[in-house]
């Protein structure tokens, strides 16, 4: 049921592209980036924006986590090698760890953890890109798989 | 009603959302083509963000301190229409520190459940 090792026909990233910053209306509308796909693994990014932002000036924490769940449905993506096998989000867990400050961007990386015929369970974490270590958020998702 | 208003008028990302009122008291996503993931369903990451939304500006218009989400579990019943969805925020406790929220998503006037969550807040 669950392969980890093996990727299926690559996706070719002008179709990753395409899915990460047009396709998904809501991130064409936030300024979404696609930033790198390794392997499996596949990086979003998000420049600051004040209409983004929360009350105190930093990138809301609702906008981490409909940035978590896009790097993940881009991961599923890369996973199956297909966009209409890619299904939508059944359930996500985010933890927010630490709060950004006022002007930074920030980045999220997300990859499968299991992808079965049914659904693809990921992870993802959320950073500072100029603080990559320490993430500020992190989350788990699961997403059907649709045949 | 007038608190939550302020709350939303104060918060660029709400307005960004467009979140707003309604009668009783419950927060209001608007069924906006650009909240979508595609041509015919509401992004889930942005169901998600409401919801955190509308428990932030709940806990901030009953406590009046800094809120801050400290974990959140969104299960995502079924596709999001383009039309308005409701989000009602129940606590389930709130204690000194921490406040455990329920939070629900309907269209279709509470008839057609698309989101439920259940999130910790910081209150500090």
């Amino acid at each position: 049921m669950i392969d980890r090792t093996t990727l299926p026909n690559s996706v070719p990233i002008e179709q990753l592209r395409f899915a990460a910053e047009q396709l998904n209306r809501a991130h064409q509308r936030m300024g979404t980036r696609l930033l790198g796909v390794d392997g499996p693994r596949v990086t979003i990014g998000l420049q600051w924006r004040a209409e983004l932002a929360d009350s105190a000036g930093a990138v809301a924490s609702g906008v981490v986590t409909a940035l978590l769940d896009h790097a993940c449905a881009l991961a599923a993506l890369v996973a199956l090698g297909d966009p209409t096998r890619v299904g939508g989000t059944i359930s996500l867990r985010v933890d927010q760890l630490d709060e950004l400050t006022t002007g930074s961007s920030v980045n999220v990386a997300a990859e499968p953890i299991a992808v079965g015929d049914d659904v693809v369970v990921l992870r993802a974490q959320a950073y500072d890109p100029l603080d990559a270590i320490q993430p500020i958020a992190t989350a788990i998702s699961s997403f059907a798989v649709a045949r | 009603m007038d608190q939550l208003e302020a709350l939303i008028a104060d918060t660029p990302y709400c307005r960004y959302l467009g979140l707003r009122v309604n009668d009783g008291g419950d927060l209001v996503l608007p069924g906006d083509a650009h909240h979508g993931a595609d041509e015919s369903r509401l992004h889930g990451g942005i169901l998600a963000a409401a919801v955190e939304a509308a428990a932030l500006l709940h806990l901030r218009a009953t406590r009046s301190t800094m809120v801050r989400t400290v974990e959140l579990t969104v299960d995502l019943v079924r596709a999001g229409h383009f039309s308005d969805t409701t989000i009602s925020v129940r606590p389930l406790h709130i204690g000194r520190r921490l406040a455990r929220v329920h939070v629900v998503a309907t269209q279709q006037h509470g008839t057609r459940l698309v989101a439920s969550a259940t999130g910790t807040w910081l209150l500090a």
